[in-house]
């Protein structure tokens, strides 16, 4: 790892990939604040922009946007209540209320410091972790990514919000749009209706931009925008965070940042869960959980510390194993695989450089990160107050833009829109669109690696006969049945009490 | 009685899920306990179609809450109108190109989404142009990727 260190700085110190980077985290930080947009869809935008990159200078340019997006979503959260993206939801529990006390200022100076601890260690210890955890993969057979592949989908519909049947059937979506075009292994044309443009499968960036970013941005037009929010930045000005106050939260630093770890090296989950578990985890260990909810600081550090540490977290598995920790790191993966960049554990053997580059990046961006805001700290609340009618007729024409540049083809712009059609049907028929991105990106080394299983195997009993493969399916259906589990769980509960 | 959001999506799933099931088994590979093949994957995206579209219109149906109206008409009217403004961008992009038409898809945007905010023309104008020649010049000369030129001028 350590005789990559000179390429990992000359690459983050050529003027070109820091000036990108530097680009990347600004637009991060804005997308991250603005409450339904997120780092995530500022990857999903600028994706294709970076297919005319060299594969060193995408990678820088992506991170920067996820970093970014990641430690900028506190500022909605702290300063309207509402949540930047779901990986600061807990944030806005202690973070709003310490803005309406007049703490405004501090509240965003526990954001930064926290986003930055959680970025930092996080990126360091997934850097020491990941070759680890790449050499025990090299012990997997396609059972064992097959089954990890089906936990990932399952684990996000354990989690999604709502009706379960809803969460499947957006998963089913996705798989099916995965299944476009030639099948693995087999060369047969699925759903191709002889058109050339679906024989090579549908494109990520078309599908995504259209599900994910064109059709939110209409359905609030449809639905009406909400009024611009009204806050006072008057009270905010330096760092305002002494060491010491810092200090004093060392354990709740180190519980969040453990909690965000781990759930950010389970497939499928991430920053949008770990925030909310450090926060009840920090409430129940706190000596004044009554204060939690009323504007407690120790809230604010729990949810921020977590959801960046979810980033090393995250990327762990995305490394050493190709498959995400998120919905970020999912579309990295798709973003690197166009760049001929494999994920999985022979990727340190092939481009070692370029795995440690991306660590080394989350690092670069969380100093960069945690510069730009104490700069800014007045200058990026206002991006809040930009006119809806401005931001979205802009980023309508870019999202429309990026499915052009891909292949050139304007036949793409017209599949962006088709998707977007879908993508509002699905937000008004209340489908979370998690489950989609999730079952369309992995669908495909879900497929391969079942059909492997069976060349290798000949039955569906050799997913339950190996033990590693058996625990991730085991773990898969009871996530599936996790709704049905808990409603029996509560009566029982209920007929005890 | 009145018809729910929930129960019309559950139909609709049910209906994708049989049409998916008839394409499936137009595929040539055939699916065995041995080897699935390429029918297995699509298969189980209709089987979870039909299930989870019965569910969602059986709990719908036991569930006696009234459901809130998800979107009103005037909201619908709203979103057709903008598909129908960017399907139009599509097209005139391709014979007019990028730099002719977006400016104009943009006015209309603006113009569209600002209703009932305050927003002069000359902002909306300016504010076009502007993003039109920023989007221009980051594609086509920061990063040398093409924009299209549009056919009349080929």
């Amino acid at each position: 790892m350590i005789s990559y260190l000179p390429y990992i700085i000359t690459q983050i110190l050529n003027p070109y990939n820091f000036g990108l980077m530097f680009v990347g985290t600004v637009i991060g930080i804005i997308f991250g604040a603005i409450p339904g947009l997120s780092g995530t869809l500022a990857v999903m935008l600028f994706m294709p922009i970076t297919y005319a990159m060299q594969s060193s200078t995408a990678i820088i340019f992506l991170i920067s946007l996820w970093v970014g997006g990641c430690s900028g979503a506190f500022i909605g959260s702290i300063l309207l209540g509402i949540p930047g993206s779901a990986s600061s939801v807990a944030t806005c529990f202690d973070g709003y209320p310490m803005a309406k006390s007049g703490k405004a200022g501090k509240a965003l100076a526990i954001g930064m410091v926290a986003s930055f601890i959680g970025t930092v260690l996080s990126a360091i210890l997934g850097a020491l972790l990941s070759e680890t955890v790449a050499d025990l993969a090299f012990k997997l057979g396609p059972w064992e990514y097959f089954s990890l592949c089906f936990l990932a989908i399952t684990m996000v519909l354990a989690i999604s919000k709502g009706n379960m049947f809803k969460g499947l059937a957006a998963a089913c979506i996705g798989l099916l749009f995965a299944s476009v075009g030639f099948s693995p292994i087999d060369a047969e044309p699925r759903f191709t209706f002889d058109n050339m443009y679906l024989q090579g499968g549908l494109s990520m960036t078309v599908v995504l931009i259209g599900v994910f970013g064109i059709s939110y941005m209409i359905h609030e037009y449809g639905k009406g925008f909400d009024k611009l929010p009204d806050f006072d930045t008057k009270g905010i000005h330096g760092l305002g965070l002494s060491l010491s106050e810092i200090l004093s939260q060392w354990k709740n630093i180190l519980r969040s940042f453990g909690i965000g770890l781990g759930i950010g090296f389970l497939p499928g989950m991430g920053a949008g869960l770990s925030n909310l578990v450090a926060y009840s985890s920090a409430k129940n260990a706190s000596k004044h959980p009554e204060s939690f909810g009323t504007g407690n600081p120790e809230g604010v550090w729990a949810s921020e510390v977590s959801n960046n540490a979810a980033i090393g977290g995250a990327m762990i598995p995305m490394a050493a194993l190709g498959i995400p920790g998120d919905s970020a790191t999912a579309l990295l993966i798709g973003a690197l695989t166009i760049h001929g960049l494999e994920m999985g554990p022979m990727v340190f053997k092939n481009s070692g450089n370029i795995v440690f580059l991306m660590f080394g990046t989350v690092i670069a961006c969380a100093f960069l990160t945690l510069l730009l805001q104490s700069l800014g700290m007045r200058v990026f609340p206002q991006v809040l107050k930009i006119p809806y009618h401005y931001m979205y007729s802009a980023l309508l024409v870019i999202s429309l833009v990026s499915g052009y540049v891909e292949s050139s083809s304007l036949y793409k712009c017209g599949m962006m829109i088709v998707f977007a059609v879908i993508g509002v049907l699905m937000l008004i028929g209340g489908l979370p669109l998690a489950p989609l991105l999730l079952a369309f990106i992995l669908g495909p080394t879900l497929e391969s690696n079942m059909l492997k299983s069976f060349q290798y195997s000949e039955t569906a009993a050799s997913f339950f006969t190996r033990p590693i493969s058996c625990v991730f399916m085991i773990i898969g259906i009871l996530a599936i049945f996790s709704p049905v589990l808990r409603m029996f769980y509560g009566k029982i509960k209920g007929k005890k009490a | 009685m009145k018809i729910k959001m929930d129960q019309i999506t559950g139909a609709v799933f049910i209906l994708l899920g049989i049409i998916v099931a008839v394409l499936v088994s137009r595929f040539s590979v055939p699916m065995t306990a041995k080897y699935p093949g390429p029918k297995l994957l699509p298969s189980i995206a209709a089987f979870g179609f039909i299930v989870c579209g019965g569910g969602i219109f059986v709990e719908s149906c036991v569930n006696k809450k009234e459901q809130k109206t998800v979107m009103l008409p005037a909201g619908w009217i709203k979103m057709g109108i903008c598909f129908a403004v960017l399907c139009l961008y599509v097209l005139l992009m391709k014979y007019f190109g990028f730099l002719i038409v977006t400016p104009v898809v943009l006015v209309t945007l603006v113009s569209l989404f600002s209703k009932g905010y305050l927003c002069s023309w000359k902002g909306r104008i300016l504010f076009s142009a502007v993003v039109t020649a920023v989007i221009y010049v980051i594609y086509v000369y920061a990063f040398g990727l093409g924009l299209p030129a549009g056919m009349i001028f080929e």
